[in-house]
């Protein structure tokens, strides 16, 4: 029977409805950040050489569906680069945001194969975001899609099922928790004296600024280490605390305690400080903002309410 | 307890792609850094999760999906430093870029974009695409200075102490054209 039970409240958690407010954000703020990335690489004509063949470029040769049919030249690159910009596009207006989001995956994979150093691990987070968000009904606000429909005299649901908004939730926990379980350089640690981040910063190839400060804020830089890593160790924590703050209004200690001292806001805030921080002091590229923008998935609808209404 | 709706469907298929998803990312080291202690574990889980991810090995890597996240693995004090310098014909090697050198910055743009730095930033070894880069930057290099008559790229070893970056003098991987070679 317990087991009966249990698979109930599992269907019942997976069938659950929410306003679409947060996938829409989601779905606002990484088509953004693919196509600021995007863009970027043509502004700096990197395009040809990093999608290209040599002696046009530095691109490996696979034998993928893009190479047969486009051939490994320049204009291939720019073809496929050319895609992706458009599908980054729709995802932002939510125009065929279904299509887009999976011809933008299609097209980020080939590109992907074809420059395996240059994938980061940024752009495979948002091409399984993307999937997520091809299932989902996250083109029911804020979209052309929704728009359209509301025009036709047939509008979008306002209520959507959550179960791709708890994915996405759960891709971003398991992101920090495996990459704290992954640290294995012991300056991580007490063992290493808690030097990451003093490291990193002063890292010629990553730093964004000369770090001579660094010697009269070790302490500081120990303590933001030692933070990282509780910050990524403690991610399950985070659904813990969501759970306790959805269910507020039920007894135990426990609970109240969570509640009371407003632990998920202070994960929350110590995951936005972390990125925003990583964005100030290292050149990362697009992956400090492509994990913010996964944030709203990580709110509960009423906080998004209360953002509504300001 | 199974009626065939929807839900119950939707609700087994996000459990199994849960519970693949916690297999691929389970935290098994890299062969060649398996320590002693770890190696009877490693022996025994690595095999059961090829076998249950085989089925769907295809989709992970047509679309290069993964679940195992190394974020920052290791901050070590001792890195590297890409240096590129050229030459004219009978003349010294002259610094055109040193990562984090202002004073040396030819081509920092494109070589600190973060995508790019993914091909020539060395870990414990070069990346998979850097003398393919290589060839094709010091072939650019060339080609945008016709004075230079050979074009190198190296990595410094350099050390991480209170706040400073020491030059060690040993350079690694280093990767040279001379104009009119391949």
């Amino acid at each position: 029977m317990r087991i009966v039970a249990l698979w109930r409240a599992w269907v019942a958690l997976w069938d659950r409805r929410e306003a679409p407010t947060a996938l829409a954000l989601v779905r606002i703020g990484v088509g953004l950040v693919l196509l600021v990335d995007l863009v970027n690489l043509g502004r700096l004509g990197l395009v040809t050489p990093m999608f290209s063949a040599p002696p046009e470029g530095y691109a490996v040769a696979f034998d993928g569906w893009a190479p047969s049919v486009l051939g490994s030249d320049a204009s291939a690159a720019f073809t496929l680069t050319l895609v992706a910009v458009i599908a980054a596009v729709c995802i932002v207006l939510g125009l065929a945001t279904r299509a887009a989001c999976l011809g933008f995956v299609l097209v980020s994979s080939q590109l992907a194969h074809l420059a395996p150093d240059s994938d980061r691990g940024i752009q495979m987070v948002l091409r399984i975001v993307l999937v997520i968000l091809a299932l989902s009904w996250c083109h029911a606000r804020w979209s052309v899609d929704a728009w359209v429909w509301r025009r036709s005299g047939r509008p979008l649901p306002t209520m959507v099922p959550a179960w791709p908004r708890y994915l996405i939730l759960l891709q971003v926990v398991w992101i920090y928790f495996s990459a704290g379980m992954n640290k294995s350089g012991a300056e991580w640690g007490p063992h290493g004296g808690f030097l990451a981040l003093a490291n990193a910063v002063c890292d010629p190839h990553i730093a964004r600024w000369s770090c001579g400060w660094v010697s009269t804020a070790l302490p500081l830089t120990q303590v933001a280490t030692a933070l990282s890593m509780a910050f990524e160790l403690s991610a399950p924590l985070y659904l813990a605390y969501l759970y306790c703050a959805d269910t507020a209004e039920r007894p135990g200690r426990v609970r109240r305690i969570v509640n009371r001292l407003q632990l998920r806001w202070v994960w929350f805030a110590l995951g936005i400080a972390f990125h925003v921080g990583i964005a100030m002091f290292l050149r990362l590229g697009a992956f400090p903002w492509g994990m913010l923008a996964l944030y709203p998935a990580l709110l509960l609808p009423r906080d998004l309410r209360r953002l509504g209404r300001g | 307890m199974f009626h065939g709706g929807w839900p119950e469907v939707r609700a087994g298929l996000i459990a199994l792609a849960i519970a693949l998803g916690l297999v691929d990312g389970c935290p098994l080291p890299p062969p060649e850094h398996v320590r002693p202690w770890q190696a009877p574990i490693v022996e025994a889980v690595r095999p059961i999760q090829h076998a249950i991810l085989a089925p769907v090995r295809w989709i992970t890597r047509s679309v290069r999906f993964s679940q195992r996240w190394a974020l920052f693995q290791v901050a070590a004090r001792e890195v590297h430093r890409l240096e590129i310098e050229g030459r004219v014909l009978g003349g010294p090697w002259q610094p055109l870029f040193r990562a984090g050198d202002p004073a040396h910055a030819a081509y920092a743009e494109l070589l600190e974009q973060e995508r790019v730095r993914g091909a020539w930033d060395p870990t414990d070894r070069p990346m998979y695409q850097y003398h393919a880069l290589a060839r094709w930057l010091t072939q650019r290099v060339l080609d945008d200075r016709p004075e230079l008559q050979a074009v190198r790229l190296r990595f410094e070893k350099v050390v991480i102490e209170d706040g400073t970056v020491r030059g060690t003098g040993i350079y690694v991987y280093p990767f040279g054209r001379v104009r009119g070679t391949r």
